[in-house]
């Protein structure tokens, strides 16, 4: 696996070659600044598989270095940990946001370290697996039908507020568990019949539905604070990280609304009628980190046992109102 | 054998560690006497704190526990509260202060028995 640290202070630098070689991660190239590490990345003609990252550095620092990372074609999905002195919930909030995928605090445990790059380097493994598989990537194009593959996977549509990694969120939640998940409820969203809709559609027009309806989710839930991922199909989970009472049913309805305002439709012209279903929420306070991961499947659980449970009719509200049952 | 691959390769790190640690006080003992001056001097506070942050980003690690949470409690005290915040806490100097007892204390047991400090420190291996 190979590996970017960046980092200003030397010793930890040092201490990263030691601690990650002796557990096998040899190919590991550091450097001391984000604009020595945007070069590097540029230059490399095999791309880096994971990166390190302190966050306070001088100049650009290692949020904005995520940002900047995460704007490569090649590493719109390449692990991103950060391991950083910063603990406090605004940079880990700061940090996710940006596109990070897991975050160690310093000083770090080495075990935990070597824990943490053994699971990424199990997840590289199974994405080259899947690209040897896949050696040219089939053309997103109108003619290119979705498969069951395409439905199972969990997409990561960028550049929309609050929207992150599945993984990344329980790595999210496991780290804010060890601060406070005070007043942090979960809930899940699905659109039924997700794939039936799009069983004779194309790649294209399935992700851009997603991507679609991940919007819809993000601006709806604004200017609250959360975290939203998307877990296969038409399945989403949302965490909001602020406090207050969550009314599943009006919120669904004003979901509802967004998406219909949205028009969307299938390549050909063809009307698309997506109707989430908004599952109630569930706290996240006082979980194990067991608990945490649970509580996110409850989460969608909940949502498709309202499937076939209709909701009445709520009348329109503002945003606020739908989240804090105003 | 692992385990003592990465005792070989700590005991390096340890040593840099030390090393940079001798310029590290050096110039938190100066700071500390510009900042004493000059209470307003927040550049002064804000260099303390930073290498406050990266004193305690690797001495736990490095089997120096009681070094990484002096370091720590200034650095929590300069970035969570902000310069000017801090510079009006009473326990800031005491603490600048502790930290540097605290570095002067490992700087001498390491002259007096250089072997002693690099191998001694138990790291954080789990």
């Amino acid at each position: 696996m190979k590996i970017l640290a960046v980092d200003d202070d030397p010793v930890i630098l040092e201490l990263l070659v030691e601690v990650l070689r002796v557990a096998d991660f040899t190919n590991l190239t550091i450097c001391e600044s984000a604009k020595e590490a945007l070069d590097l990345i540029a230059k490399s003609t095999v791309p880096f598989d994971c990166f390190l990252l302190d966050i306070q550095m001088p100049a650009m620092d290692g949020i904005q270095l995520t940002s900047a990372i995460r704007k490569l074609p090649q590493h719109v999905e390449t692990p991103i940990l950060m391991i950083t002195a910063m603990s406090e919930r605004t940079y880990i909030d700061s940090a996710f946001s940006a596109g990070a995928s897991d975050y160690i605090t310093k000083p770090f445990e080495i075990g935990e370290v070597h824990a943490r790059l053994r699971l990424i380097e199990e997840l590289v493994m199974q994405r080259k697996m899947r690209d040897d598989r896949n050696p040219v990537p089939p053309p997103r194009s109108a003619q290119s039908i979705a498969t069951e593959d395409d439905f199972a996977k969990r997409l990561v549509p960028a550049d929309i507020d609050g929207v992150i990694d599945y993984l990344a969120l329980e790595n999210y939640l496991l780290q804010i568990s060890r601060i406070s998940t005070f007043g942090m409820q979960a809930f899940g969203i699905v659109v039924p019949g997700m794939e039936r809709m799009f069983l004779a559609s194309s790649v294209f027009e399935y992700e851009s539905a997603i991507s679609d309806i991940a919007e819809a989710i993000s601006d709806t839930l604004k200017p609250c604070d959360f975290f939203v991922a998307h877990a296969g199909a038409g399945e989403f989970v949302v965490v909001l990280t602020g406090g207050g009472p969550f009314d599943a049913q009006r919120y669904q309805h004003e979901l509802t609304a967004a998406v219909e305002v949205m028009d969307l439709c299938y390549c050909d012209g063809r009307p698309l009628v997506v109707r989430p279903v908004v599952g109630d929420a569930l706290s996240l306070q006082m979980k194990s980190s067991r608990g945490i991961t649970n509580t996110l499947v409850q989460a969608l659980a909940n949502a498709e046992s309202c499937v076939d449970r209709p909701r009445e009719a709520a009348p329109r509200s503002s945003v606020l109102k739908v989240l804090f049952g105003a | 054998m692992k385990q003592d691959a990465l005792s070989v390769g700590l005991v390096r790190v340890r040593a840099r560690f030390l090393d940079e640690l001798h310029g590290r006080f050096d110039r938190i003992d100066e700071l500390r006497l510009q900042f004493g001056n000059d209470r307003c001097d927040h550049a002064a506070l804000r260099e303390i704190g930073e290498i406050a942050h990266k004193i305690a980003g690797t001495a736990a690690t490095l089997g120096f526990p009681k070094l990484g949470e002096s370091a720590t409690v200034i650095d929590d005290l300069v970035h969570e509260n902000g310069e000017e915040a801090a510079t009006n806490d009473p326990r800031l100097l005491g603490l600048i202060d502790s930290l540097c007892a605290t570095m002067q204390e490992i700087l001498s047991q390491h002259e007096a028995n250089p072997s002693s400090a690099l191998s001694k420190g138990r790291s954080r291996f789990r």
